[in-house]
């Protein structure tokens, strides 16, 4: 039995090479978002990818359902989408609904990341006292509950100031306009102009602007958080997050997310009048009334 | 002649002097300059054009999953051709030329591998098909291994002599001026050895010998020298000629983990698809070769490492060009690289590949003897570097592009492209071309099978679905076994660090030639 003969080896490579010529580029064309449309012409396409954080939610595009996470996949990711407006619903069962209106650019993504509250947080109620046993263990006693000690300090505004805030000249410009408190995060800055609004600022690199930031036009340093809903008592970033705000309102705790894009989904968290919060070593403590609660997302 | 003879066997840039060892300096840092200024375009891409980046990440994946076809087609035609062989019955095949006045040469070059080792490769040798009175058998030992090896060596020269038609022991000298120590000096000096004491002695004519240089744990099947010596006398011009048989890696492949498999079989692989590609094969490790042209190229290179390869470079270049290797397409059976520690076994993979890819220092050498061989077509010469460049370049970008580079553009990429539909195709894309280019690891492990030795009793049935499994590690070997071996191989040249010779550690479960070859599936399949 001879070898492979050299002609045969060569029409193999003749074949897979045109094969290459052809086949490459059209990967790449497919890979950035084009595609043949029915009349045959070549159009381009976008998508949209929406970050969820519990699994088993689902998702609707224009009121039509395209899919619910799994456990091992919890995002959405959807392409192939002629450029245009699309209303995006992700719900999920005893959790409050997240909408979002996309703008869809050809061969760009549209990105977001669901907020979605539970319909009724986990509340756990943590007492200024405890019962405890002496050593022996044969008579109880009230003890102070170290929790809620260090907790309540917090609640007092000494505790709040502008010495965490990065200094630079971007910060100095909204040092001088922040009328109460500022906080940061990575890279982003929460504060109230002296009319009470509340501002998110990007502290980072201009070419670093986390989609959020942008619309689609251009990025812009500062949005608009909140400009109604009553006086501000209170802000912080939800815990290991810098994408979505808590707000104390009159009306009680609501969280709403930073994105300049469209109207910004507000969800509540604790809607009870006069309730305030403080995020403490990353959890977030209610005080309603006397009461302090811990509360578990 | 000696002056162009000490030209054709350079070994360095340090061989050469002035503009001559510029040049060759050069010529020394030209592959690692390639390899790392891919890779590192790749990142410079990824970070300020990673859509750039994402382009060809896609259709460099494309193109390695129509190399793989490729490299396929070329396997399982070899894989054909190899059981077609091995069912051949070469010797009636022949009686049919005159093939008496033929003498085999064949040096057992070893430095202080174990004797079973040895041993099992002197039986296998007796065990062949045809007359043993034609084998002439050099072991070639070391005499810095000390006292007790070199007696070892006289001890099995004593026991076998009489089984062939000569047996003699050559103890190469530690120390020489010039040379470096390995296999290179040691069976340059044993053939120099066996010229004077046997064949001269003789009076036997230098164009009727077949030297074929065995590593020590190389366990020929029964009718290789049949098979090689027909190919010797009905090839055409076979003084020109040298001979490659398919280093199968079966002596102890049961035993071995699967790593260490997959590495070695990867290895027999391909050198099975570049028998399907004679004008790009080099000879490797156990070859055969004419002793006239050895003789007249001064043997195999003295002062460097990978002298199984530059054997034919030397012999290329000497001969103008007019010389070519004949794939065999018959195998022979060596030890797959292990030891009984498993990160041992890691250690010892990556030295015997990283010695393996030293072959890189074939590139200066083949380019700067290109520029004064000028009697071969410019097409051969480029040819050749082209070859030889691309394929250590390959080797030592490939998988990494493949495997690691190819998420650069998503994580150093800059905001702007991450909303791009590029960016989220990119991995998606570029791992489904990947998985079918994995389907070419079916072929591999359905060829894998059919070349195992039958399983020994002590291993249990359900051994053969890790044979199958471990195809799952290509991934990994290629790129610890490959890739960074053989960047490591190339930086050293670059940087002038060059690499000595590493013996690789011997650790073979004492199979009997039974075992082993006599009894493999391939001969009880096909005999």
């Amino acid at each position: 039995m001879e070898g492979l003969p050299f002609k045969t080896r060569q029409r193999y490579f003749l074949l897979l090479t045109i094969a290459f010529v052809i086949i490459a580029p059209l990967l790449v064309l497919y890979a950035s978002g084009y595609r043949l449309s029915r009349n045959f012409e070549l159009i381009k396409t976008g998508g949209i990818y929406v970050e969820v954080p519990i699994s088993g939610a689902s998702f609707y595009l224009n009121d039509e359902l395209k899919g619910s996470g799994s456990l091992f996949q919890r995002n959405f990711f959807i392409q192939n989408l002629i450029p245009g407006t699309y209303t995006v619903r992700i719900d999920r069962e005893g959790f409050q609904d997240w909408r979002k209106t996309f703008t869809i650019l050809p061969t760009f993504i549209a990105n977001g990341r669901a907020l979605l509250l539970p319909l009724n947080s986990e509340r756990v109620a943590v007492p200024r006292f405890i019962v405890g046993a002496t050593a022996t263990g044969t008579t109880q006693h009230l003890l102070i509950n170290s929790e809620y000690q260090n907790a309540i300090p917090y609640f007092s505004n000494s505790k709040l100031n502008v010495s965490t805030f990065p200094l630079g000249a971007t910060t100095t410009i909204l040092y001088n306009n922040a009328s109460t408190t500022v906080r940061d995060q990575g890279d982003i800055g929460l504060w109230q102009d002296k009319k009470g609004f509340l501002h998110a600022w990007w502290l980072g690199d201009e070419d670093r602007y986390p989609y959020f930031f942008c619309d689609i036009n251009k990025c812009t340093r500062d949005i608009l958080v909140v400009s109604g809903g009553g006086t501000i008592g209170h802000f912080d970033f939800l815990p290991d997050n810098n994408q979505f705000v808590i707000i104390e309102w009159p009306d009680g705790v609501f969280v709403t997310e930073l994105d300049t894009r469209s109207p910004q989904n507000i969800q509540s968290l604790y809607p009870v009048p006069g309730a305030t919060f403080r995020v403490i070593n990353q959890d977030i403590f209610i005080l309603d009334g006397g009461q302090l609660f811990r509360i578990s997302l | 002649m000696a002056e162009k003879r000490i030209t054709l066997h350079i070994g360095r840039a340090r061989d050469l002097s002035g503009r001559h060892w510029v040049f060759y300096r050069l010529l020394e840092i030209l592959p690692a300059f390639l390899s790392w200024t891919t890779l590192l375009l790749i990142v410079w891409l990824s970070i300020y054009i990673p859509s750039w980046a994402a382009y060809l990440i896609i259709a460099f994946s494309f193109f390695w999953l129509l190399k793989t076809v490729y490299l396929s087609i070329h396997l399982r035609h070899n894989w054909k051709r190899l059981l077609r062989n091995m069912a051949i019955d070469w010797r009636e095949r022949l009686s049919h030329v005159k093939h008496e006045h033929l003498r085999h040469l064949v040096i057992l070059p070893f430095y202080n591998e174990p004797q079973e080792t040895i041993e099992r490769s002197i039986e296998a040798l007796i065990h062949t098909k045809g007359n043993k009175k034609c084998l002439l058998i050099v072991l070639a030992a070391e005499e810095r291994a000390g006292e007790a090896v070199i007696k070892t060596a006289y001890n099995f020269r004593d026991k076998y002599k009489e089984q062939f038609g000569d047996f003699i022991v050559t103890v190469h000298p530690k120390d020489v001026p010039g040379e470096m120590a390995g296999k290179g000096s040691n069976i340059s000096f044993a053939a120099e050895k066996a010229r004077v004491d046997l064949l001269d002695k003789n009076q036997i004519a230098y164009t009727n010998v077949i030297v074929s240089a065995f590593d020590i744990d190389t366990v020929v099947y029964p009718d290789y020298f049949n098979c090689l010596s027909w190919h010797f006398l009905t090839t055409e011009d076979p003084l020109h000629t040298s001979f490659q048989p398919v280093p199968l890696y079966n002596n102890n492949i049961w035993d071995a983990p699967a790593l260490a498999r997959v590495v070695a079989v990867s290895s027999t692989f391909w050198q099975m698809i570049q028998q399907e590609r004679p004008e790009k094969l080099a000879t490797f490790s156990s070859h055969s070769i004419s002793f006239e042209a050895l003789y007249r190229a001064n043997y195999w290179q003295r002062n460097m490492v990978s002298e199984d390869s530059r054997i034919y470079w030397n012999l290329f270049f000497s001969n103008e060009g007019n010389y070519r290797v004949l794939p065999l397409a018959y195998p022979v059976s060596m030890d797959t690289n292990f030891t009984i520690r498993f990160f041992k076994t890691l250690r010892n993979i990556y030295r015997q590949h990283r010695r393996w890819t030293w072959g890189v220092e074939n590139v200066p050498y083949i380019i700067y003897q290109s520029m004064y061989h000028k009697s071969i077509p410019l097409t051969k010469r480029l040819r050749a570097i082209f070859v030889q460049v691309d394929g250590f370049w390959s080797l030592a970008t490939h998988p990494l592009i493949l495997f690691l580079l190819g998420w650069l553009p998503i994580v150093l990429g800059s905001p702007a492209f991450h909303v791009t539909v590029l960016s989220y195709n990119l991995s998606s894309v570029a791992r489904t071309v990947l998985t079918l280019a994995m389907f070419g690891l079916v072929v591999s492990a359905v060829i894998s099978l059919s070349l195992l030795p039958p399983r020994p009793r002590y291993h249990r049935r359900e051994r053969f679905v890790f044979m199958v499994l471990q195809w799952i590690l290509v991934p990994f070997t290629m790129i610890i076994f490959s890739a960074i071996p053989g960047l490591e191989s190339q930086t050293r040249l670059a940087l002038g660090r060059y690499l000595g010779f590493w013996v690789t550690p011997k650790h073979a479960r004492v199979f009997s030639i039974s075992e082993s070859v006599s009894t493999s599936g391939l001969l009880k399949r096909n005999v």
